[in-house]
């Protein structure tokens, strides 16, 4: 599709839609800057050849319901663009929480969300595939915490991309904890149906003085989805933002996970696995940077890979002029269990003030064959031996996680990722 | 009854890709109900003996046969020579980060097991705690990484653990002795003798005739550049200690060299 093509679909559907007029002008300015923007920058990963820019006209796209139950006990549930069930509790309700899909949000609180929506956390002109969901994005969820309101209970999300029918799926998020309240996000990505599918995620978490977010991402896209995933924090004052991150996708993903320390002595925690597998390739960039003075960044990743799979972990630490006391600190480690294998494990750490601290550590390394020996020598099976080796390679983050629950289900998910295809 | 028979056993492994017999020509034969405790000098092969019959590959077999029951082992892997009922506690057993001593516990009891007849995780605990108990060692060190910054008695300690968790039907302990305390050994001995019986054979290694004070063998071996050279009962073990390997080789009229040559 050409630029002129673009727009004109972009504005017919804005025009559908009865978008508000700052919407529409995004959108044109997204369309702009998506032609003249180049692709964001993976290291040592060439997916230019990938479908990420394979899309038709944006339309509003309707998706079958399951006949299973497959958003059973979540807050939202959605397939494609169709959202499925949207719940929250009578006492988050009564405190103002908004939880809703981006659709009806633009229509009844467009005030809240054209404060944020790439306002804050992603902005234009960062690269064109941001700008190309800006320009067609159709849906997602949005999420509001007032002022000191502290949730318990974690707001589910689940959403499939549709592959049962070839559609678009720009999906764009929004999650705005408002000062000093406090949220546990837990976002669950997967795909229905065999088909194949181009899925294009992004998620701006914003997270204003003295909030907290726990943000646990869990993606586990099907072989035959090309993905590319974003997810951007930005913080405020004293603000605190985890992110807990499983790659557990079986297809093609290229991933931005990066968050900005802007107020002074926020904090962020990276925590993050992955699994590669097949002929798979997935590249996560994650960034934070500290611009604030006191801020504090805290990146551990953990990945393997099997079988002729390629996983590629970009760690960047940047502490800016003026971010002093400012603490940077990663850890990627991946393990390859196969000498197809390809994995790298990049720090890249750009300091620009004095005095602050930085650190990381990095490795690629094989499975130890002392320790396999050792294993198979007590009637251990191989396959049986290898996932041990591997649970407790990524052990190291899994442990970490703060909710037991996540822990049960992501040790079951790797389960089920490394029986799956062996 | 079970039969471990190991027939002109020549091995080789390779050091700076040159290759280098350490094996030649071994042969034993191990019964249930026994117990058989190797002794010989430094590098004379006791170790490769061990590792060989448990399938480790950088032991490259050149000819002869090991047998359990009949069925040649050569042609299986190592796990499957575990659940045959193999167990070797090693010299130097190796650290595992991440994984726990009581999940590779039941992952090696389990692996024995049909997918069907998995063990009871109360069944299992319960065994667990009888045998911690038996070798005075904490619930804690089950709990931890397994043999992850332990001490080196306590890797030995660790090693009997499993075998009583296992029950295998031979198990060569090469060196089992070694780094532990005068307690220890006596705690380790117990272990051991826990499991005697018609069902349970034993390969000791060791240097010392202490520990068959406490693991009384019914037969000792002297192996001596990758032979067995002599087999007697307990009694040669005592005179091994007082006259030393190089007593034993000039009156077999052999014409070793040993590493320590000039001490006597
Ligand atoms: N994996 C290996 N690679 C290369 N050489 C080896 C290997 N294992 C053993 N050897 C060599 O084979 C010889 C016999 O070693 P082995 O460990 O079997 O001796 P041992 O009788 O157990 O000695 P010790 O009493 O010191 O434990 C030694 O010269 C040793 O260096
Ligand atoms: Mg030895």
């Amino acid at each position: 599709m050409d630029q002129t093509n673009l727009l004109t679909a972009v504005r017919q559907y804005s025009r559908q839609q009865h978008e508000p007029a700052w919407l529409l002008a995004l959108r044109e300015k997204a369309v702009a800057v998506y032609a003249r923007l180049p692709l964001p920058k993976f290291e040592k990963i060439n997916y230019a050849d990938w479908p990420l820019e394979d899309f038709t006209r944006p339309t509003e796209q309707v998706s079958a319901e399951p006949s299973a139950d497959l958003g059973a006990g979540q807050q939202f549930y959605s397939v494609g663009d169709t959202t499925i069930q949207l719940s929250l509790p009578t006492e988050a309700i009564e405190q103002g929480v908004i939880l809703s899909d981006l659709r009806s949000a633009i229509q009844t609180h467009g005030d809240l969300v054209q404060r944020y929506l790439m306002q804050k956390a992603l902005q234009l002109g960062d690269d064109k595939l941001t700008a190309l969901n800006t320009a067609l994005m159709t849906n997602g969820f949005f999420l509001y915490v007032p002022a000191n309101v502290v949730l318990k209970a974690p707001i589910e999300i689940t959403q499939y991309v549709d592959s049962r029918q070839a559609q678009n799926f720009f999906n764009h998020s929004l999650v705005i904890a408002a000062e000093n309240s406090r949220v546990q996000v837990i976002q669950r990505l997967k795909t229905l149906g065999a088909g194949a599918a181009i899925a294009h995620l992004l998620v701006e978490v914003i997270a204003e003085a003295d909030a907290t977010v726990d943000f646990a991402g869990i993606d586990a896209l099907s072989a035959n989805t090309t993905a590319y995933l974003n997810r951007r924090g930005v913080l405020g004052p004293d603000a605190r933002l985890n992110w807990e991150l499983a790659e557990m996708n079986a297809g093609r993903v290229v991933a931005d996970f990066d968050t900005e320390l802007k107020g002074r002595g926020s904090e962020a925690q990276v925590k993050t696995i992955a699994i590669a597998t097949g002929q798979q390739t997935q590249g996560i960039d994650t960034r934070v940077t500290n611009y604030g003075q006191k801020t504090t960044a805290n990146i551990i990743q953990r990945g393997i890979i099997l079988d002729a799979a390629a996983l590629i972990f970009n760690g960047i630490g940047h502490i800016v002029k003026g971010a002093h006391g400012a603490k940077a600190d990663q850890e990627n480690r991946l393990l390859m269990l196969s000498s197809k294998a390809r994995g790298d494990a990049d720090p890249i750490l750009l300091i620009d003030e004095n005095d602050v601290e930085a650190g990381h550590a990095a490795s690629v390394g094989r499975v130890d064959e002392q320790q396999m020996t050792y294993l198979l020598s007590r009637g251990i099976p191989k396959p049986v031996a290898e996932r041990l080796v591997i649970r407790g390679f990524l052990a190291g983050v899994i442990t970490e996680l703060r909710s037991q629950r996540l822990r049960t289900e992501l040790n079951s998910l790797i389960e089920r990722r490394l029986t799956d295809e062996h | 009854m079970s039969t471990l028979v190991i027939k002109d056993l020549k091995v080789a492994v390779t050091e700076n890709e040159q290759e280098r017999l350490i094996l030649k020509g071994v042969n034993l034969t191990l019964k249930t109900g026994e117990t058989h405790a190797i002794m010989g000098p430094n590098g004379t092969g006791k170790s490769t003996l061990s590792e060989t019959i448990m399938g480790n590959p950088a032991y490259r077999v050149v000819s002869g046969s090991v047998q359990l029951d009949g069925v040649n082992l050569l042609d299986q892997t190592i796990d499957q020579r575990a659940r045959a009922g193999l167990f070797l506690a090693m010299q130097y057993p190796a650290e595992i980060k991440g994984v726990t001593n009581i999940e590779f516990l039941r992952a090696a009891i389990n692996a024995r097991r049909a997918d069907d007849d998995q063990q009871p995780v109360t069944e299992f605990l319960a065994q667990l705690d009888r045998n911690l108990a038996l070798l005075n060692m904490s619930d804690s060190m089950a709990e931890r990484y397994l043999n992850e910054g332990f001490s080196g008695g306590e890797k030995k300690r660790n090693e009997i653990l499993q075998l009583l968790m296992i029950q295998p039907k031979f198990a060569i302990l090469d060196e089992i002795d070694s780094g532990l305390d005068i307690d220890a050994l006596q705690v380790v001995a117990k272990g051991v003798n826990s499991l005697k019986g018609p069902d349970f054979g034993t390969l000791m290694i060791t240097h010392y005739q202490r520990l068959l004070n406490y693991i009384v063998p019914d037969y000792v071996h002297v192996m001596m550049d990758g032979r067995i050279v002599k087999t007697g009962g307990p009694e040669l073990a005592s005179t091994l200690e007082a006259e030393g390997y190089a007593g034993l080789r000039d009156e077999l009229g052999l014409t070793v060299a040993l590493t320590d040559d000039d001490v006597k």
